[in-house]
């Protein structure tokens, strides 16, 4: 018996058959065919001859087909249908490629949040990848930078105490050169102090004074835009300034033949270079030509000529190829010791530091005139980093891999039934990976290029994508290819063991293995965030401390000047009494130095009969109003006084007086036999008597780095070093008249040079600048860690819920609160956070102890800094979590159980 | 018979000045066009829906899936542009009907 409805049917799947008709086609279709039908019968034809009519009146599938084809693939450029693979593309790829698309279209959210979490990742890599990559290749601009290498000395002291010092003699460049083979070239820097610079017209400003040997520019890879590198720095009185040292005095760069004015002589520049790069350890305005020195001064050949055991020249050498460094440190070593007569320093050994590490490996060395030095300790902490926050943002991939692959049970095994073996499958995963973790690096190169130009400016580097070579772009290759493989190996192994006709026939849930591999993930990326915390606390606690410690002086309101002629400097007295005049000016004090000084430091040795080893003292020369100028304590004794003559007289500090074994100081005699202004130590023609008249308490001088130390302080007329700063106690209110005020003054007693002054708090701050600019660096980190971690929790708590939606609908009806939900949801994954962060603590304390090791004075770590990093990231998962549950827990449970 | 190069040209034509004068289903299209030709333009009633999913996509007619009759049906109704397309097609049309028409002229004999 002919039945209409079941051949009507019939013929629809004849027509699905064909890959070009749709759905919707086939729908218009049918309702076609049965109008035909309807009309048919309606003219008295029967069921079965109306339907052959209409089915032969409507057409063949295969050209409506191709008709439709025609129609759907006009507009495509290739005039393929869809469903065939592009010739130059394996037709499984294409097909792959088109389930990923589905397949990421489908879980959107899951796929933006592993996206997301997988672009900060990669930025964060990028970035600190790039600052690695400038810092490993600090100075390597220079052409044979590999065979060029900087004289350090090993001096030893009476107490048997090494210096690395990286300065040497004047003659051990000319020794190196001459008289060892193998050497071939050298070059000498050396820095002596400032002078006031300036146009010929009233534009001044102080510039250090840098001295190079003429062959710098040949030497070095540093270009010149105008002037013969040949002669710039050959002839006396002539000055190379850089590009914007020049503009700053100028207003422009072609400024050879001008005039300039210095406080030594008037000099003529002959050279402007380019500025400086960033990524060099040498840097400066400007530079003087030696000549113009020997010029000026009578004896400074004289002196240089047989300067064998000086430590003032910075001597770098270049050396011919597959030269052997040591052996010629070792004949340096040779030709210096048998020049020198008896010093009180012996020079131990000298030894070659490769120009590639003076950026990174200086922490040990002393007078290192090192631009922009940093420690190879951030390299590997910053490196750890980068690292860490990529895993944390792969492993969240990972993990909602696993969770989205058992929604996908199905689907694999139906790929299985087809004919799909592992690699089919691997392939598609593997697929998925690629083009999620490629799409990620994209956007990520887009947000390095948009955040660039800040970090640059924070950072003070010049990065730019440009610097990726084909070596770092295929160290990006290779991380990306982990990423997938780390990413795909699991989900894959899972997918691998579904046996596909029980997945078709139910929802199958898949055994995770004893240890649920998601959970580990969880608890890695928790321990991590909860390191980064932790750091952050400790370092911000450790900045506030220094920020805040008793100084053993009060900094606050303290207006320090430079002494910058020598009339200023005579006119002490009247000088003091005109500013002293200055209603705001509290007190006024004069002193050699000041606290956290930017130039040498005198230190002396100081004896005291009976002893036998020296003690090196901090040497300070002060008026009677230095201490109350400062806010310092005497302890003991008493002051200096004015008028009286107290040069024979010292102040100690505590320490001073402890290190020299000292119970009852006040009265005490001591010698101070030499002095070192930073680089050799230098005997005094006569031995210096002083008597002890007063202890004070300690304070700091230097950085927060170092320790508190001995420190004597001399009367301000005193055999071994002048006074060079006055500081002024002033009232807060108004400091900007009190200023101008002290200004006019100035100008009276010194005309020539622009007065220079800085108030002590900001010197002091810009000491911590560094530690801060990690602080805040290390600050966002673990904001980005913790982001990430908390949006892959988040994500895996919202797949959790979906799963297990129906269940917790029940289980409302039948009674359950939100915190029962809650306990059935989260509490697991709540549990893993908690013993990830403890798991975490014990290195994370050994961690930052380490890094406290590079203070002095420093915080020690107490168990609210651990407690307060566990409760933070407790408390974010702990919300994270929250508010998805809450969500969930509070739905209508009619509707979650209709949920399909 | 008619061909079936002509009929492919003739088709857009005929579908929009069908739709001019009110939305309709592809069923009915047809047997207008067959009404009217008085069975000398006969298509494949299949090969209709290609052409008027083309019309579609370029922006000559809009959709709309309709219950009539108990049943589920797609009307199709000319848009403004599918109007200025009409027209245009109609003096296209017109031109080679009038070049035609003078060419077609019986040939003057000189015998």
């Amino acid at each position: 018996m002919f039945n209409l409805e079941k051949e009507i049917v019939k013929w629809r799947k004849s027509l699905h058959q064909n890959q070009s008709l749709e759905e919707g086609y086939i729908e218009e279709l049918e309702s076609h065919l049965r109008d035909l039908i309807e009309t048919y019968t309606n003219s008295g034809m029967s069921e079965e001859k109306a339907f052959l009519k209409a089915r032969n009146e409507i057409g063949e599938p295969e050209k409506l087909g191709v008709e439709f084809f025609k129609t759907d693939t006009t507009n495509k450029v290739s005039g393929r249908p869809s469903w065939k693979a592009p010739p130059w593309m394996p037709t499984m790829l294409w097909s792959n490629f088109k389930s990923t698309i589905r397949f990421f279209r489908k879980n959107k959210s899951y796929m933006l949040v592993s996206g997301i979490c997988l672009t900060i990742g990669f930025i964060s890599f990028i970035l600190i990848g790039m600052y690695i990559f400038d810092e490993l290749n600090f100075d390597n601009f220079h052409k044979d930078s590999d065979r060029i290498y900087r004289v350090i000395e090993y001096d030893k002291n009476e107490n048997s105490q090494v210096r690395k010092v990286a300065q040497t003699a004047y003659q051990v460049a000319r020794a190196a050169k001459e008289d060892i083979p193998g050497v071939e070239d050298a070059t000498r820097l050396f820095a002596i102090g400032r002078t006031t610079f300036g146009n010929q017209g009233h534009n001044r400003d102080y510039e250090r004074i840098w001295i190079p040997d003429s062959n710098f520019f040949s030497f070095f890879n540093f270009k010149l835009i105008h002037g013969d590198p040949n002669t710039a720095l050959k002839y006396p009185n002539s000055v190379v300034l850089t590009e914007s040292a020049a503009r700053k005095y100028f207003g422009k760069t072609d400024i050879i033949g001008k005039r300039v004015y210095t406080s030594l002589f008037e000099a003529v520049v002959t050279g402007v270079m380019k500025d400086f790069p960033k990524n060099s350890h040498i840097g400066m305005n400007m530079l003087v030509s030696e000549s113009s020195f020997a010029n000026r001064f009578k004896r400074w050949r004289g002196y240089y000529n047989k300067d064998w055991d000086s430590n003032g020249i910075i001597t770098y050498l270049r050396l011919n190829k597959n030269v052997d460094p040591e052996s010629v440190s070792n004949k340096l070593k040779k030709i210096v010791t048998a020049k020198i007569k008896n010093t009180p320093e012996t020079k131990e050994a000298y030894g070659l530091q490769p120009l590639k590490d003076i950026h990174l490996y200086s922490t040990d060395i002393v007078e290192d005139l090192n631009l922009n030095k940093s420690s190879s300790f951030y390299i590997y902490m910053f490196g750890a980093i980068g690292a860490l926050l990529l895993l944390i943002a792969c492993f969240n991939y990972m993990n909602l891999n696993i969770s989205v692959a058992l929604k996908r049970t199905k689907e694999i095994a139906m790929r299985k039934v087809i004919g799909a073996g592992h690699s089919q499958v691997i392939s598609q995963f593997t697929m998925e990976a690629f083009l999620l973790s490629f799409s990620s690096l994209i956007v990520a190169l887009l947000g390095v290029e948009i955040i660039l130009p800040y970090l640059n400016n924070y950072l003070d580097k010049n990065l730019s994508l440009s610097m990726i070579n084909f070596n770092s772009a295929t160290t990006l290759v290779i991380v990306m290819l982990i990423i997938i493989g780390l990413t795909t190996i699991y989900p894959s192994f899972l997918m691998l063991k579904i046996r596909p006709a029980e997945a078709l026939n139910s929802r199958i849930s898949i055994n995770d293995g004893k240890i649920n591999f998601k959970k580990v993930l969880v608890f890695l990326q928790f321990a991590a965030s909860f390191i980064m915390i932790f750091s952050t606390i400790v370092i911000y606690n450790q900045l506030e401390y220094m920020r805040h410690k008793q100084l053993g002086f009060k900094i606050n309101d303290l207006l320090v000047m430079d002494i910058n002629s020598n009339n200023l400097r005579k006119s002490y007295q009247s000088f003091k009494n005109e500013v002293s005049n200055i209603k705001e000016v509290k007190s006024v004090s004069a002193t050699n130095r000041v606290p956290f000084e930017w130039k040498n430091i005198p230190e002396v040795e100081v004896e005291r009969k009976g002893r036998t080893k020296n003690t090196e003292m901090i040497f300070m020369a002060a008026d009677e109003d230095f201490l109350n100028t400062y806010k310092i304590k005497l302890l003991e004794g008493r002051n200096f006084i004015r008028g009286k003559n107290d040069s024979g007289f010292v102040l100690i500090n505590s320490l001073a007086a402890k290190s020299l074994g000292l119970d009852n100081p006040v009265g005490a005699n001591l010698q101070i036999p030499s002095v070192r202004f930073g680089g050799a130590v230098d005997r005094l023609d006569n031995v210096f008597n002083v008597n002890v008249i007063g202890v004070v308490n300690d304070f700091h001088f230097e950085s927060f780095k170092s320790e508190k130390k001995p420190i004597i302080i001399s009367y301000y007329k005193n055999p071994i070093q002048k006074i060079d700063y006055y500081s002024f106690r002033i009232k807060t209110e108004n400091w900007n008249n009190t200023i101008s005020q002290i200004r006019k003054i100035n100008k009276k007693f010194d005309p020539e040079n622009p007065m220079e002054f800085n108030f002590l708090n900001n010197k002091f701050r810009s000491y911590m600048e560094t530690d801060q600019k990690q602080a805040q660096l290390f600050l966002v980190f673990s904001i980005v860690s913790i982001l990430i971690a908390s949006l892959g929790l988040f994500a895996l708590v919202s797949f959790t819920i979906e799963r297990k939606i129906k269940e917790i609908g029940i289980r409302k009806v039948l009674g359950a609160s939100e915190t029962d939900i809650f306990k059935m949801v989260a509490i697991g994954f709540m549990l893993v956070v908690f013993i990830g962060c403890i798991a975490a603590a014990p290195f994370s304390y050994l961690f930052m102890q380490s890094w406290l090791q590079n203070f002095a004075y420093r915080i020690s770590i107490t168990w609210w800094m651990l407690a307060a990093a566990l409760t933070g990231v407790f408390l974010i998962a702990f919300l994270t979590v929250w508010v998805k549950i809450y969500k969930a827990a509070r739905m209508n449970p009619v509707d979650s159980i209709k949920y399909e | 018979m008619i061909s079936k190069a002509l009929v492919a040209a003739s088709t857009k034509p005929m579908i929009l000045a069908i739709l001019r004068g009110g939305e309709n289903y592809g069923y009915q299209i047809i047997q207008r066009v067959k009404e009217i030709s008085g069975g000398k333009l006969e298509w494949a009633d299949g090969m209709l829906y290609p052409v008027l999913h083309r019309l579609e996509k370029d922006g000559l007619v809009k959709t709309q899936w309709k219950l009539s009759d108990g049943r589920m049906r797609k009307y199709y109704k000319i848009t403004e542009a599918g109007k200025k397309e009409l027209a245009a097609d109609r003096d296209q049309w017109l031109s080679v009907h009038k070049v035609l028409l003078e060419l077609w002229k019986p040939i003057p004999s000189f015998n």
